[in-house]
């Protein structure tokens, strides 16, 4: 349960109403929480947003204020994604995440940030592969291993091998590659190379 | 969600080319169904593979470019895919792999989707008869003509200045920074490049396949953009031939001052309403 999104800046009786809409049932709550805020992220990150994480968050405060304020909401998911388009709006209004045209460019030198150094992938990449239990590191290169009909079929032996559909080695190949994904962007961040958060 | 959203419709609604009603439909039924989500997500992971891999075709790499390299989120997925490729594509060993030479390829295979990212630097006098035919054609003047650099200096991917030159050069060797199209930035390290004070103009030589190009009464027009996708400079981009270097095509001169530390994206495209990307460039900028 994702007890710290509570503390976020929602009354309690707010998260509550949210996680009880969501599911009566407490544990699949808070699956469906987490996917409601995987699937806002994604939305945010896909719709080009600078911040998706704190878009996602900031749909979540929403939806859980309007519903503890007693707000009738028929579909949750819905009604989250119509919040979401309205934040992702907002997010484009801030003076500090909008771009300025081409055209109304003035003489004055463009701000730009300091890009992560590419010699510190390859090292981040051996840490971080090691971060995985073997089994998995071997699941995930072997997942996103070739390419075209050879990675489908490939894919396909891989579910038949070890029991499970490919809906369900998908699904894990995919959460391995979020793990990958997140201990290289930290690690690329650090100046060490740390892939600890 | 809709039926006939297959996997080639939700590649298309993550590079930004599903029409904007079908995009919506999909976005309600991952909302509503963790499965669609993880389904739209395997997709993506392929989809950055395809681009860490050379891959993509190229509308899809330029639609691909300017929504994944424009968003520091984004292109964190992009910098992990090629990661992940480097990984997966010897299992011998990601150490040994990783610091394996990689070749230049020659730009002409560039759209048979091989990846290149080939980066070179040319240092030569002003005026010189080299620069003259090669950099700055006579027939270059125009109102969007720029003044040579007055100095600059190339760094080699330790970022160190390279054997070459030095910081101390004089400050009358102008700089020209010839670029290739960069498939996959990181691929190899981008250009790099030191500006001095007192430097005008850097000028961008821009490289790729000739054949790719309408014929000389199109206007060639540069966009250099921050990789975050900040603007940063739009012009007029000169039509070059040399025959020593048949695979030069234009050239962009951008204002020094505008190119603070940091990445850069340049797209060479056809000046017009209709979108005429032909190759994009990848180039860094040192302190």
């Amino acid at each position: 349960m994702p007890a710290k999104d509570a503390g976020r800046g929602l009354t309690a009786g707010a998260f509550a109403s949210l996680l009880t809409r969501l599911d009566p049932d407490a544990e699949r709550a808070g699956s469906a929480y987490e996917h409601l805020r995987r699937a806002l992220v994604s939305f945010f990150a896909w719709r080009g947003a600078a911040t998706p994480e704190d878009c996602a968050d900031e749909t979540l405060d929403r939806l859980a204020t309007r519903l503890d304020d007693g707000v009738a909401v028929e579909d949750v998911p819905r009604f989250a994604r119509g919040i979401a388009r309205m934040v992702l709006l907002e997010h484009w209004r801030r003076p500090d995440v909008r771009g300025v045209p081409l055209e109304e460019l003035g003489s004055g030198p463009a701000t730009v940030t300091e890009a992560p150094d590419d010699d510190a992938l390859p090292q981040c990449l051996d840490r971080c592969l090691d971060e995985l239990a073997p089994e998995s590191r071997g699941l995930i290169l072997e997942y996103y291993g070739g390419e075209g009909r050879s990675r489908i079929d490939r894919r396909k032996r891989m579910a038949q091998a070890r029991g499970a559909s490919e809906n369900a080695l998908r699904s894990r190949a995919q959460r391995l590659r979020d793990q990958l994904e997140r201990c290289i962007t930290r690690c690329m961040a650090s100046p060490v190379g740390d892939t600890k958060s | 969600m809709r039926p006939d959203l297959d996997d080639a419709a939700l590649r298309r609604y993550l590079l930004g080319l599903l029409p904007e009603a079908e995009a919506e439909a999909l976005e309600e039924a991952y909302f509503a169904r963790s499965d669609v989500l993880e389904r739209v997500r395997g997709v993506e992971g392929d989809l950055l593979d395809d681009y860490a891999s050379g891959r993509l075709e190229p509308g899809e790499k330029g639609a691909f470019e300017s929504r994944y390299l424009a968003s520091a989120p984004l292109r964190e997925r992009v910098v992990a895919a090629r990661a992940l490729r480097l990984a997966t594509a010897d299992k011998r060993g990601p150490a040994v792999r990783l610091v394996a030479p990689v070749r230049w390829r020659v730009p002409l295979a560039i759209a048979a989707g091989l990846l290149v990212a080939v980066l070179a630097f040319w240092i030569r006098p002003p005026r010189s008869p080299q620069v003259t035919s090669a950099s700055v054609p006579p027939d270059s003047a125009g109102p969007l003509e720029t003044p040579l650099p007055r100095s600059a200096v190339p760094v080699g991917p330790s970022g160190a200045p390279t054997p070459t030159t030095s910081a101390r050069q004089t400050a009358t060797r102008p700089l020209v920074l010839a670029l290739s199209p960069v498939l996959l930035r990181g691929q190899e390290r981008p250009a790099q490049l030191r500006i001095p004070d007192g430097t005008d103009t850097v000028v961008l030589e821009l490289e790729g396949d000739p054949a790719l190009v309408p014929p000389s009464v199109s206007a060639l027009q540069a966009i250099v953009k921050t990789v975050e996708g900040g603007p940063v400079w739009l012009g007029d981009a000169r039509r070059m031939t040399d025959a020593r270097r048949p695979s030069l095509l234009a050239s962009a001169g951008v204002p020094a001052e505008r190119l603070g530390p940091g990445d850069y994206l340049l797209t060479l495209s056809v000046r017009g309403p209709a979108d005429g990307t032909l190759y994009s460039y990848f180039f860094r900028v040192g302190r």
